[in-house]
């Protein structure tokens, strides 16, 4: 992360409107955000756009949210907040267990997913 | 049965060529022969009271009958050798038919009756159609007028070799008759026995039938419940992931629109009154969700009364204050048991509540354990009691179902027994409830116990 510019944040989900909302609401908070409607889209951006952190929506279809962070664990450190529809605590470790860095459950607060991203910025 | 079977096992046959011409006498022969039948029929019983009672009375009564007879020869014969001889023959029978009877100290019944029917029968026809038949032929010819020797030399005509011959080959007859009656006696008497055997094991049967049919009908219902709730959870789970999405979308939207109107008092305050619904919504999701996660237990090996013990400590007091008194029996032998503190403690407060609420003036809630014998060896029971209002069999019957509440609207969800019956289910337990309207409620909980 260059010290004068914003922090990039990805947001990985595959529902659009909540893109769009949280897309609105991080670059009012001053960060440079891209969005990706599924996995294979956001590994792409992964590479092209080289986020500071990562939001990952944990239910998706075709590639889920698991496999994806597999697979940016294996190309970036950025750090990864798994969103997942709800509090599944099997699930929860397994992330964890795969090197996310945070995990929270919808419906989202905005001021704590605000929190666990700049700790995540902070940490990296 | 043993009376009418009687009359087919008579062991010895009456007939008139028995009778003397002296109808004292044929009749108390009569008598004797009767007695010996009955000694035969109580043989199927092979009760061994009734059998001495009636060989008694055969005895008293051959003992009364020789009286008898004596008193009817003696004037005819005085001292002569025939009545002397017959006399002695009278006194020999009872020693001789005690003998028998008394023989090998055994208790009287089976053989030994036979063998004492066998030597009446001998002894009778002996009696009867030789000796006393020969004694009646002199009497009846010194009532016509002959003299007693001229008498005895008519008799001895009478009762010539081919008569005797005639008495030995009946004697013969009758012994084979009797072996054969006593061999139908013991077979109706090894029916009897086999087909109250058989009676005692039908009866035993049919028992085991009816406990058996209670035990399906209650593993039916119990299968049924958990089919149900485990489909009503399916579907909760599915509901519930695509409800969670608009929710969070509408969530972020009145989030957004309250940071943008933070002056506003008006979007504030419609904004604070959204949120207070979407927190609802969350909570019945977070229930649902709940009651639908499987397999996500986190299972210690421990003491659940401890954790029990820990959930009192917090309650006791609260409860007290509402005139409810908690009571503990715990068993010497509690053992330990894989479980997952934090959702066996939302079970027991589950249960507790709904014992408060159904003893709305106060009463007693009793806490206690068992480790289960037989069929559910391997696991320990749990019971939660309460002498409150009781339920009715339609509402038992639904207690577990989600969304089932007999509270008033708004202060139930009707989740939390759902919750606690996929809990237990997680720990591979089973819950059931026993209730009484007007005399209180149990749930029992059984838990299998760690290895």
């Amino acid at each position: 992360m260059q010290s004068n510019s914003p922090p990039k944040l990805l947001i990985i989900d595959d529902e659009k409107e909540y893109c769009s909302l949280m897309e609105d609401f991080f670059s009012e908070e001053g960060f440079s955000v891209e969005m990706a409607n599924s996995g294979v889209e956001g590994l792409s951006k992964v590479e092209t756009f080289q986020p500071d952190v990562i939001l990952l929506d944990k239910k998706m279809p075709m590639m889920g949210g698991v496999e994806c962070l597999k697979r940016i664990s294996a190309i970036t450190s950025s750090p990864v907040i798994i969103v997942s529809g709800a509090l599944d605590i099997k699930g929860r470790d397994e992330c964890l267990d795969l090197g996310a860095y945070a995990f929270i459950t919808k419906p989202i607060n905005l001021d704590e997913v605000l929190g666990k991203v700049n700790s995540a910025l902070k940490k990296e | 049965m043993t009376e009418d079977k009687s009359l087919d096992c008579n062991v010895f046959f009456w007939n008139e060529n028995f009778e003397t011409g002296i109808p004292l006498i044929d009749e108390q022969h009569k008598k004797l022969v009767d007695l010996l039948n009955q000694l035969g029929s109580h043989l199927i019983a092979n009760d061994e009271i009734e059998l001495t009672r009636v060989f008694d009375e055969l005895a008293a009564y051959a003992d009364y009958h020789f009286k008898t007879e004596e008193s009817i020869w003696r004037p005819y014969f005085k001292d002569d050798v025939w009545f002397t001889e017959h006399q002695q023959t009278h006194s020999s029978f009872l020693p001789e038919v005690s003998k028998i009877k008394e023989k090998d100290g055994a208790p009287f019944g089976g053989r030994v009756v036979e063998d004492v029917i066998k030597f009446l029968i001998r002894w009778l026809i002996y009696h009867i159609l030789d000796s006393d038949k020969r004694l009646a032929i002199v009497l009846h010819q010194i009532d016509s007028g002959q003299s007693l020797e001229q008498a005895k030399i008519i008799s001895n005509r009478e009762m010539s070799d081919s008569v005797k011959i005639l008495i030995d080959a009946m004697s013969g007859m009758y012994s084979s008759l009797s072996v054969r009656t006593l061999d139908l006696i013991r077979e109706i008497e090894n029916r009897k026995q086999t087909e109250d055997a058989l009676r005692k094991n039908t009866e035993e049967l049919n028992e085991l039938k009816k406990v058996l049919e209670q035990k399906i009908e209650i593993a039916e219902g119990r299968l049924l419940t958990s089919l149900k709730l485990a489909a009503v959870g399916e579907l909760s789970a599915g509901v519930c992931h695509e409800v969670l999405n608009p929710l969070n979308i509408i969530g972020l939207q009145n989030q957004m629109l309250k940071r943008r109107n933070n002056d506003n008092e008006i979007i504030q305050s419609f904004c604070g009154k959204v949120d207070f619904q979407i927190e609802r919504i969350k909570k019945i999701v977070g229930l649902l969700l709940a009651f639908s996660r499987q397999g996500e237990a986190k299972l210690k090996k421990g003491f659940l009364k401890v954790t029990i013990e820990s959930m009192l400590n917090l309650v006791e007091e609260e409860y007290k204050l509402d005139s409810i008194q908690i009571e503990k029996h715990w068993c010497s032998d509690l053992t330990p048991i894989l479980y997952d503190a934090d959702k066996i403690h939302q079970v027991f407060v589950n249960l507790l509540q709904n014992a408060k609420y159904a003893m709305p003036n106060g009463g007693v809630i009793t806490l206690s354990c068992e480790q289960l014998k037989g069929k559910k060896r391997g696991f320990h029971r749990f019971k939660v009691s309460d002498n409150g209002t009781g339920m009715s069999p339609e509402v038992v019957s639904k207690i577990f179902d989600p969304f089932f509440t007999t509270k008033p609207e708004g202060e139930g969800a009707g989740m939390g027994l759902s919750v606690v019956h996929g809990i237990i289910q997680e720990h591979g337990g089973e819950i059931s409830v026993e209730s009484a309207e007007g005399k209180g409620t149990t749930f029992l909980i059984d838990l299998p116990i760690a290895d």
